[in-house]
């Protein structure tokens, strides 16, 4: 008993008891002996699934009597169990749902058992980026239910992941994924060094790695395609491109990506190649009309009323006599009441949100027109251009659509068309400059290259596809070589 | 004398063909037609295409030159005259860059006044202009040839307006053929190849290219695309006015857009005007951009420094300048300038270096 | 920071400094028509018809038309501004009128300060009203409710059918050009209605003589290649008229230059609309009516042609077509030799249906 005491007092007084003392002011920090035995087992209950102790531990553990860890380890069933003396790998097992099993002496030595308890959402459908055909699963907040969805889409070898603890405080774990031989090395090395020099305390999501290692951290438009479907983040691996997963997010990063990847949805490979292109065609002005049309409205009702045509004009000044407010004014509070319905639906649950938009769109669009204050020519095409903002595939995108067109209405105010043209220049030498893991983002419109057309602003059919994209720099370039049929040269009917 | 640039810092060959092409197209193709009509009446078209051929043969011969010499003017300059003969010629040129490119602004700045806003006052139009070109300029070289790609696909389309001028087209005004004396034509062609100035920017940009010598070829070609353009231009303008109409109008192509007719849109040189911009910024963001660079050569001044003043005088300059006939007269100053730098001192330069190198290797 | 500082004061430069006009569509009045009246000496005596749109939802417009008198375009648009209520604009301009009176005094002060200012369109409807301007625009119409639009309508989409196409901008350019006179439609007010009675034919500025309706016809008939309006041509006791179907016209130039013949060639097709009393179910018949048709109108052609020659204005731009055609033509000499150019007209007439009834 008394060697006991000192041997006890000696374990309190080394680190790994300092640490178990330290989880012990924690409620949910279990420490106890085993009877008749010099073992202690110390857990986070509230990490541990009760399963794996009560079936795969304790009843071994009572059954025989063990003289050393050594032996306990051979007799536990539990793969993956680590016996070490080492403070930072017990302090890190400890968090992330291990048993320890430990004697009170100078120097413990602990045994690891494995027993997290997960705690998962099922795979369920994509919300964000649902698609009416086409695969219908969305990753979820494990990363390693995440990888198992990526990688049984890609049962190589070559498919490689390379894991990061990344954060301080949280710890989180993120991967990096790619196919050796088919994405370039430098991208790799680009995205690992960057993750690796993360110094913030906290990882929530991947849209923090996202905004972290972006090239250029002010820009509003997102330089990695934030994505929540395996089936996206496996078709651009196989393309040569990196995607970066974070335990604890339901969403992949990839890249590098380009301004045309962004408008381009996973369901336009689905559906036959020219029905594809016509739907990525119209999406691509969808969002030239979203920013441009309220700026062009602006411009022309405050400076060139000489371009509307008669017809129209009429049209034009009969819905906008006795508005009170100029264009700019008029316009501004349009589409701020649009952000408003769009931020309160976004915040408030399916149904209410719902209800919020019936109430926004109808009730208040039609009574301010009644009571004069807008025009409804303005409340059509403000109406129209949110609409054509919500078009594009990608969530983060939309935003910065929709945000741009602030300072295109003021520069509309300030020099009409001029004005707009300027402000496009402006946005233009943005994206020229901008970059996605040091490629050019605008590619393949600057740098031209017109091999990547071909899954750029249309998509050819796949039979055509026979090369990766040249943007990823992979030196693996041919995807696969077309079976070439002899021209048939029988006429028609023979 | 500078580092040649460092590899990803260059462009491709191919990209010549957008850089010659923006460089060439500027704001004299929205009034050029009167001083071509002046000379050699329906017979202008003619002399586009004799200047055509004469720009071909300068643009070879500044290829040449730098091909030679394997480096920007600057350098060539000073091995073949020495350092201080070398860098006074240096720094004309550059003068007469940088007085070209305030000469643009402020031409663009006037058709804005004249058309769009006349109240704007100049110093603000030159200030938006001076930011949108810093903008591109601290992208690098890179992101200006960029935007010549993208201007060129922006005003692309703007070709395709030309139809609508051509419903109300007299087929009589060409006719006859060849009516006007070799010697009017010839002088046509001379007022008509100083508007295809521009390419004299190859000599500064030409270590920028990767593989220079295939970028020879891609500049002949938007060479070519260029007098194709202005020789549409020049066509459509003849068929739409009148002899005597033509020589009156100050902007023919500006008119002629004016006749343009969508159901939601007419009067098209507003927007005209506005998408104009985009044919402006690649011809100021070079040229500002070649004279920062000759000044970086002469006087090792940093390019980040140097634009800020460049920008600076430019827009003071600019707002000198008052009324329309100060510009035109500007100009035409200017243009005698272009013709000497490009039918005198190009091939000038071409010979003596030519000499010089015979020399050289028999030694 | 210091770059958001520098952002920043660029910014309240660019926003504080501006100072462009504004033209804000519901605080402008838009003059959509415009008329001149000869006064006396070198005054004019101009209206404007500016639809005015009162506040409220869905309003109609109001026919508002503001009168003065000056010596230049600009200076009476001025005296505009001193009565109307909101700041007059000129910009959708559709249809300028002049007053014969001023017309035959010569339109260039009035064409070319349109021609000059950016604000017009090129395509502006000109016309000559026979009678005060004045009173065509300030009455009111019963067919329409806006004046000006049942102007521009009636000039854009009516009087096209009649009388070949001109504007602002073909006016401008055959006065300009050379060997070609520009000609206009002439207007009338009668009836409470605008009339439309023939084609104003000018000496380069100059108003000198007129074409009825029907003349106006044959005029556009030598003058373009169209595809409507009517023919009516008196067949042995009864009239027939014919649908003008594809109308061609082309000018072919020989002789020498101080001696230059033009022949015009013109190829009808038409369709017969009425035919009442006249049986048409052989070849033979309706070559005979073919005939007749070709007859008939080779008379008026060589009429019209004859009467441009004598008055001496070239309408049709015989001379630029002369001109084209020979190498180095001495152009002065051209105005003493227009009344005496042998002009040749061939017609060819061919119809192609009688409708669904023999």
């Amino acid at each position: 008993m008394r060697r006991n005491k000192r041997s006890s007092s000696a374990f309190h007084s080394s680190e790994i008891g300092k640490l178990i003392d330290q989880c012990c002011k924690s409620a949910d920090f279990v420490t106890f002996q085993l009877k008749d035995s010099p073992f202690f087992i110390s857990y986070f209950q509230t990490l541990v699934d009760k399963k794996v102790l009560h079936r795969d531990i304790l009843t071994i553990l009572k059954d025989k009597q063990f003289i050393s860890l050594e032996d306990m380890k051979h007799a536990i069933q539990v793969e993956d169990l680590v016996l070490t003396t080492e403070l930072s790998s017990v302090k890190q097992k400890l968090m992330q749902g291990n048993i320890i099993i430990y004697q009170q002496e100078a120097q413990p030595s602990c045994l690891l058992i494995p027993a997290f308890l997960q705690e998962n959402r099922q795979v369920s459908i994509p919300e964000t980026e649902y698609s009416v055909v086409g695969p219908k699963e969305a990753f979820v907040e494990s990363l390693d239910t995440n990888i198992n969805l990526v990688r049984k889409r890609i049962p190589v070898p070559e498919f490689q992941i390379k894991e990061f603890s990344v954060g301080k405080l949280s710890k989180t774990r993120v991967a990096v994924a790619y196919i050796e031989g088919i994405a370039d090395e430098e991208n790799v090395n680009t995205v690992i060094q960057r993750i690796t020099d993360i110094g913030y305390d906290q990882i929530i999501d991947s849209s923090f790695i996202n905004q972290m290692i972006a090239d250029n951290k002010n820009s509003p438009f997102p330089q990695l395609v934030d994505t929540e479907r395996p089936d996206r983040v496996a078709s651009v691996l196989m393309e040569g491109k990196v995607a970066i997963l974070v335990d604890g997010s339901p969403s992949a990063i990839t890249g590098p990506a380009t301004l045309g990847e962004f408008f381009s949805a996973f369901e336009d490979y689905v559906t036959v190649w020219n029905i594809a292109s016509a739907f990525r065609l119209i999406r691509f002005l969808a969002i030239t009309f979203s920013v441009l049309s309220t700026p062009l409205y602006v411009a022309v009702l405050t400076y060139h009323y000489e371009m509307i045509p008669q017809d129209l004009l009429t049209t034009l000044i009969s819905s906008r006599a006795g508005i009170p407010f100029p264009p700019l004014l008029e316009a501004i509070i349009l589409e701020w009441t649009i952000e408003l319905l769009r931020e309160a639906g976004a915040r408030l649950p399916t149904k209410v949100g719902q209800t919020i938009g019936i109430v926004g769109g109808i009730v208040i669009g039609t009574a301010a027109v009644q009571a004069g204050l807008t025009s409804n020519v303005l409340l059509i095409v403000v109406a129209l251009s949110a609409l054509a903002s919500f078009t594009t595939p990608v969530y983060q995108v939309s935003n910065a659509i929709r945000l741009i067109r602030f300072p295109f209405l003021i520069f509309a105010q300030l020099l009409g068309l001029l004005g707009v043209a300027a402000c496009t220049a402006i946005v233009v030498a943005h994206l020229l400059k901008l970059k996605s893991l040091g490629r050019p983002f605008l590619e393949p419109v600057y740098p031209i290259r017109l091999k990547d057309m071909k899954d750029a602003l249309i998509r050819l059919p796949f039979n055509q596809q026979t090369s990766r994209p040249l943007q990823t720099r992979t030196d693996n370039k041919i995807k696969f070589r077309p079976h070439s049929s002899p021209p048939d040269k029988r006429d028609i009917d023979e | 004398m500078l580092p040649l640039p460092s590899e990803d810092k260059k462009v491709s060959p191919y990209l010549a063909f957008y850089i010659i092409n923006s460089m060439q197209i500027g704001i004299v193709v929205l009034s050029f037609e009167r001083f071509l009509v002046k000379e050699a009446g329906q017979d202008a078209w003619i002399s586009v295409l004799i200047a055509g051929v004469a720009t071909h043969i300068i643009l070879w011969m500044t290829f040449q030159i730098t091909i030679k010499g394997e480096n920007d003017i600057a350098v060539i300059h000073k091995d073949l005259f020495g350092k201080w003969i070398g860098g006074l010629l240096t720094l004309l040129l550059i003068t007469y860059l940088m007085t070209l490119f305030i000469m643009i602004m402020r031409a663009y700045i006037d058709v804005i006044q004249v058309w769009m806003f006349p109240h704007l006052q100049t110093w603000y139009m030159a200030f938006v202009l001076a930011i949108l070109v810093y903008l591109y300029f601290t992208g690098g070289f890179r992101v200006m040839v960029g935007l010549c790609v993208l201007s060129f696909m922006l005003t692309i389309p703007l070709l395709m307006l030309k139809a609508f001028p051509l419903k109300s087209a007299h087929l009589s005004y060409l006719l006859p053929v060849m009516e006007h004396s070799p010697a009017e034509i010839l002088s046509g062609a001379k007022k008509m190849s100083v508007i295809f100035s521009g390419f004299e920017v190859v000599l500064f940009c030409y270590p920028f290219f990767k593989q220079g010598i295939r970028a020879h070829k891609w500049a002949q070609l938007g060479a070519a695309f260029t007098t194709s353009v202005y020789l549409a231009a020049v066509l459509v303008s003849l068929l739409y006015f009148s002899e005597g109409q033509l020589e009156k109008t100050l902007w023919p192509t500006l008119t002629l857009w004016k006749i343009v007719d969508f159901p939601f849109l007419e009067r098209f040189e507003y927007a005209g005007i506005a998408i104009w911009l985009f044919v402006m910024l690649p011809n100021l963001c070079l040229y500002i951009w070649a004279v920062t660079r000759g000044l970086k050569q002469l006087f090792s001044i940093k390019q980040k420094k140097s634009i800020l003043f460049l920008l600076l005088l430019a827009i003071i300059a600019s707002s000198f300048i008052t009324d329309g006939v100060q510009i035109r007269n500007f100009s035409a100053t200017i243009d005698r300038i272009s013709f000497f730098i490009l039918f005198a001192y190009i091939p000038f330069i071409y010979l003596y270096q030519w000499i010089w190198q015979k020399v050289r290797k028999n030694k | 920071m210091r770059t958001f500082l520098i952002w920043v004061t660029i910014a309240i430069i660019l926003v504080l400094n501006y100072n462009i006009e504004r033209y804000v569509l519901e605080d402008i009045q838009i003059i959509t028509a415009i008329g001149y009246d000869y006064m006396e000496d070198d005054t004019m005596r101009g209206t404007v018809a500016a639809p005015f749109y009162p506040q409220g939802q869905d309003v109609k417009p109001i026919n508002a038309s503001f009168t003065a008198s000056g010596h230049t375009i600009h200076s009476i648009r001025q005296q505009f501004q001193r009565e109307a209520q909101r700041k007059l604009a000129s910009g959708r301009l559709q249809s300028i009128l002049v007053n014969k009176d001023l017309a035959e005094r010569g339109v260039k002060k009035v064409v070319d300060s349109f021609g000059r200012t950016t604000f017009i369109g090129r395509d502006t409807k000109l016309a000559v009203v026979d009678g005060s301007t004045k009173k065509l625009l300030t009455s009111n119409y019963p067919n329409a409710q806006n004046l000006s639009r049942y102007l521009s309508d009636l000039l854009e989409e009516s009087i096209v059918r009649m009388a070949p196409n001109t504007g602002l901008h073909s006016f401008l350019s055959q006065m300009e050009g050379f060997g070609q006179d520009p000609f206009l439609p002439l207007l009338k007010r009668e009836h409470d209605h605008i009339h439309y009675v023939g084609l104003a034919l000018f000496k380069d500025e100059k108003y000198v003589d007129s074409l009825s309706f029907r003349e106006g016809y044959i005029f556009k008939m030598l003058y373009e290649n169209f595809k409507y309006g009517i023919y009516e041509i008196k067949y042995k006791d009864t009239y027939i008229s014919i649908e003008n179907l594809r109308s061609k016209v082309k000018y072919n130039i020989s002789g020498s230059s101080t001696r230059p013949v033009v022949t015009i060639h013109v190829s009808l097709e038409g369709k017969v609309q009425d035919a009442y009393g006249v049986p048409l179910h052989t070849q033979k018949r309706i070559r005979k009516v073919e005939v007749e048709w070709e007859k008939e109108t080779l008379e008026k052609a060589e009429k019209l042609v004859r009467k441009l020659q004598d008055i001496g204005t070239d309408s049709l731009g015989i001379g630029e077509k002369v001109r084209s055609h020979f190498r180095h033509f001495n152009k002065s000499s051209w105005e003493s030799l227009y009344p005496d150019v042998q002009v040749r007209i061939k017609i060819k007439t061919n119809i192609i249906n009688t409708g669904i009834v023999e």
